[in-house]
């Protein structure tokens, strides 16, 4: 049954993004925090889901001076270099001791668990309400990883304390190895053939990043032009209600054998709103998705054809979800921070490919994943003159015959040669979507039923990169919503293929 | 039903009269080649030629699916309703409608062909006979089909559905074999849970080259992914390989043979769901528990039985197969079984144990196990955990396995009814011979 009203929530919603594009604020890294040392609150916190409701959560603020200040859903996104030394001060504002932990770090404060009447209560050193205490950890290794709290955790982590942390390696934007990429089936404007895959690391004008340090000069399995971050929860409203209403363990406990998620999210925000732009702060000044306050990061993938992308997977929720990513496979190239090689010196020689990568709690994957539209047979450009950058060249001004059927026809041809090898069906014959440009080629546009798309500014091509357990694309009985994200595919700017030319959506 | 819903229902059929004639658009109406400007030429001469030169391999081939709606009947005897679909292709456009509605299949019907040919799937939404009220548009999904572009992936944010009474024509060109899925994208929760779901797998060149050069691979002519290291590609224009002189060679040559092989798919209903679709109700979500687990379809035993003939002879369909697929395996012992599984659940993981001797899974995501190097990334085991949308592909060594039937099924114990009758679920055999 088609939801009306999610179509109006999502026209809201991809009118911010439009605004978000207009003015150029989606970056090539993940959104996030850096430093060695950050004062972090525990506290309360609301967030709102798309179908109206809201929810009591509780989460860490950066409370650094010159931080956001606010309490967000997750917290905030650490981002610090291998070999830093990171201490955070913690400042708890809840009414129950919390605590800070942080896998696959050399924790450098204390391991010893706190226990109260005889009983666990913590896993490390914790904070008494209204108290503080510090927390120092050294990075050791590069990768993807998360900070929780290590008290009372079936109750905390269901209510949000938690963060993603990415590490840097040694070498980010250190090796010259751009020009070394062998050249492959694309081409250029000017007939200069380019390599399959983007790959702008280090290039002193470029971009982009690598996510483990390479082997050698020649190692390109973790090098990416873009980076984005998947951070997967969920909540039972059920339990939610009870933590702000009832949280009477004696008279009237929670039945966590009936504990079901029925809202999912990425990066703390449901479908559609992991598509809303992002809430920034800078110079104190607050701007992007204010109705969202306390979950200020989006989840909107944009990219160019043949740019490698570095997703970070992270599942921080109790159930297994399965990441399916429409238009290509993902390689997975890294899990819990580990790079997947046989050996050192090797690159990820054990990665592999999937189109669903199924995320256990508690789990992090880096993949990456790269779109050229390679062997799909007809010219996604349609175009006669041009070559565009990564073009497939074997495709390139493939045009079709259309016929009638055999028996209405004898064969006679229905149109001159197109570009598409079927002919499309009318607008009037199909339901179109948000995204479409109504246009099946790529940077093009064609008209649509009014009242559909619309929210596709650059006439790129988007896939949905979504759960495929696929009662998580609701939100609390709505379909759709969850975990579910479009990841869009921007055509390089029309004239020139300058490499180094960033584009008004993505700088 | 209502007047209300009556006169929608008459209003709908009489939508599906008018829209018909519109569908002379068909490009690809019947399973007949000759329709296709395949090498680009312009010139359609009536026949495809064989791809490859090899008969009875048309350079281009073609599907008619009806989307709609149906009846399922379960392993305990429930009937459900159900959206789906099924082959149309031996209906000319006129009598189309008439001979595809409320005959909805589950699974789809298996969609299978050979890397290198170029596949025309035209999908004819032939509306919902059950739910008069529903105008819901349909698409299909060729899931994990690798640089896909939206106007063919049936994801309707991206692209589009097809509205009732009217049809679309998707094309693929194969160029990656391996075992994917598919199924309807358009509410995507409800159509899928419904049982609009189908397997789907591209076998390798491979095989071609093998049949081309009548020279086996340590035995075999059949292949689940190209595994040895110097096969060429086909030509520019697919008329023969680049060359057919060579002895196909490598370390994993050979390591994805088989002789016998089956494709099955995980699912499950919630009985409770399709019970408040067919009656119009509130589709609940949020509360949704499944009932009855099923491969391809069915619980055990009907797994191994034959094809389920609904009783639908009350609303009008004579022999309406609602569930055509089984999933029973029988093989010689010493051959190789390949087994290609997927999971097409809308909420459950599975794992999925044979209580045999290990079996080696060599494929994953339509992708053979092997790393960017070549390093063999293939594994021995004796279950394999599978989540929603994943697909993996299993080889079954059968030499010197004792004669017998050995049973394949889900080690999650909660998928091992059929609703309340035990001894059933996801569960299927495999006879040695
Ligand atoms: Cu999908
Ligand atoms: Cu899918």
């Amino acid at each position: 049954m088609l939801k009306l009203q999610f179509m109006k929530k999502i026209s809201l919603i991809l009118a911010a993004i439009i605004l978000l594009l207009s003015v150029g604020q989606a970056n090539a890294f993940i959104d996030g925090i850096s430093g060695t040392s950050f004062q972090f609150a525990a506290r309360e916190g609301r967030l709102s889901t798309p179908d109206g409701g809201n929810l009591l959560f509780w989460g860490f603020a950066d409370t650094t001076p010159g931080g956001r200040a606010s309490v967000q859903y997750p917290g905030p996104t650490l981002i610090i270099n291998q070999g830093d030394t990171v201490t955070i001060t913690l400042a708890n504002e809840l009414k129950e001791p919390v605590s800070m932990m942080f896998p696959g770090m050399t924790t450098l404060s204390s391991m010893v668990p706190a226990l109260k009447q005889g009983r666990l209560s913590s896993l490390v050193p914790e904070c008494e309400p209204g108290g503080t205490q510090t927390y120092s950890f050294r990075a050791d290794k590069a990768g993807t990883f998360y900070y929780q709290s290590g008290s009372n955790q079936a109750i905390q982590l269901r209510m949000g304390l938690f963060g993603a942390i990415v590490v840097r390696p040694v070498l980010h934007k250190k090796l010259a190895i751009h020009n070394t990429v062998p050249f492959g089936l694309y081409s250029s404007t000017n007939g200069v053939r380019h390599p399959q895959v983007r790959l702008d690391y280090n290039n002193p004008t470029g971009i982009g990043g690598v996510a483990y340090n390479p082997s050698n000069s020649s190692d390109m399995s973790t090098v990416y032009d873009r980076e984005f971050l998947y951070m997967v929860s969920e909540m039972d409203p059920k339990f939610q209600r009870w933590m702000e209403f009832e949280q009477d363990k004696i008279n009237k406990p929670f039945d966590f054998s009936a504990w079901k998620a029925n809202y999912w999210f990425i990066n703390g925000r449901n479908a559609p709103d992991t598509m809303g732009m992002p809430l920034t702060s800078k110079n104190g000044v607050v701007s992007g998705s204010l109705q969202l306050p306390s979950q200020p990061y989006n989840c909107m993938p944009l990219f160019h054809p043949g740019e490698r992308v570095l997703i970070r997977i992270i599942n921080m929720g109790q159930d297994f979800h399965p990441l399916h990513t429409h238009g290509n496979h993902m390689r997975v190239v890294a899990e819990d921070g580990n790079l997947l090689q046989s050996s050192g010196g090797t690159g990820a020689d054990l990665s592999w490919e999937a189109f669903t990568v199924t995320m256990a709690p508690g789990k992090t994957f880096d993949a990456t994943f790269t779109w050229s539209g390679k062997g799909l047979g007809w010219d996604i450009y349609e175009d006669t003159a041009t070559f565009r950058p990564y073009e497939y060249i074997a495709d390139h001004i493939k045009t079709f015959t259309p016929f009638t059927s055999p028996a209405a026809s004898g064969l006679t041809p229905k149109l001159p040669p197109q570009g598409l090898p079927v002919i499309m069906p009318g607008i009037q014959e199909t339901m179109a979507g948000p995204n479409g440009s109504g246009s099946p080629f790529l940077g093009s546009k064609e008209a649509l039923t009014p009242g559909e798309g619309g929210f596709n500014p650059f006439n790129g091509f988007f896939f949905m990169w979504h759960s495929h357990a696929e009662r998580e694309l609701t939100n609390n009985d709505i379909f759709p919503g969850g975990l579910l994200t479009m990841a869009g595919i921007v055509p390089w700017p029309a004239t020139g293929d300058n490499l180094t030319v960033l584009d008004e959506y993505m700088p | 039903m209502t007047t209300n819903k009556l006169l929608t229902y008459w209003l709908a059929l009489a939508l599906i009269a008018v829209a018909l004639p519109a569908a002379a658009f068909l490009q690809f109406p019947y399973d007949i080649p000759g329709i296709v400007d395949w090498n680009n030429d312009g010139t359609a001469t009536g026949t495809v030629p064989d791809f490859i030169g090899l008969p009875g391999t048309p350079a281009a081939v073609s599907m008619h699916l009806a989307a709609g709606d149906g009846y399922s009947k379960m392993a305990d005897g429930t009937g459900l309703y159900i959206f789906g679909f099924n082959k149309g292709s031996a209906f000319p456009a006129s009598t189309f409608m008439k001979n595809t509605e409320f005959r909805a299949e589950m699974p789809a019907p298996t969609i299978s062909y050979y890397e290198g040919q170029e596949f025309y799937l035209t999908l004819t939404n032939v509306g919902m006979k059950l739910r008069p009220d529903l105008f819901d548009p349909h698409s299909v999904h060729f899931h994990g089909f690798p640089q896909a572009a939206p106007v063919f992936d049936g994801e309707p944010m991206a692209s589009f559905g097809i509205r009732m009474g009217f049809d679309l024509t998707y094309y693929y060109n194969l160029v990656e074999p391996g075992t994917y899925l598919y199924h309807c994208h358009v509410e995507a929760t409800e159509h899928m849970e419904m049982g609009m779901l189908g397997n789907l797998f591209i076998m390798p060149r491979q095989d071609l080259y093998t049949r081309k050069t009548l020279v086996p691979v340590s035995g075999f002519t059949q292949f689940a992914y190209n595994d040895c290291d110097n096969l060429p590609p086909y030509n520019p224009g697919k008329t023969d390989f680049e060359t057919t002189l060579v002895t196909l060679s490598g370390s994993m040559c050979g390591s994805t043979g088989y002789h016998v092989q089956k494709e099955i798919q995980f699912s499950d209903f919630d009985a409770i769901f399709h019970q408040k679709s067919l009656a119009a109700d509130v589709l609940p979500f949020a509360d949704m528990e499944s009932s009855h687990y099923m491969l391809n379809g069915r619980g055990y035993p009907d797994t191994v039985g034959a094809s389920v003939l609904n009783d639908a002879a009350s609303i009008g369909k004579v022999n309406y197969y609602s569930q055509p697929i089984d999933s029973k395996v029988t093989a010689n012992q010493g051959q190789r079984i390949l087994l290609r599984l997927s999971n097409l659940s809308i909420q459950n993981f599975t794992t999925l144990e044979f209580n045999g001797p290990a079996f080696k899974v060599i494929g994953k995501c339509a992708k053979l196990l092997r790393g960017p190097d070549g390093k063999d990334l293939s594994y021995s085991a004796n279950s394999v955990f599978m989540g929603p949308g994943e697909t993996y592909d299993l080889i079954l060594d059968t030499s010197g396995w004792a004669p017998g039937t050995y049973y394949f099924y889900s080690r999650n114990l909660n998928q091992l009814n059929n609703d309340q009758m035990e001894r059933g679920g996801a569960m299927t055999e495999i006879t040695i011979i």
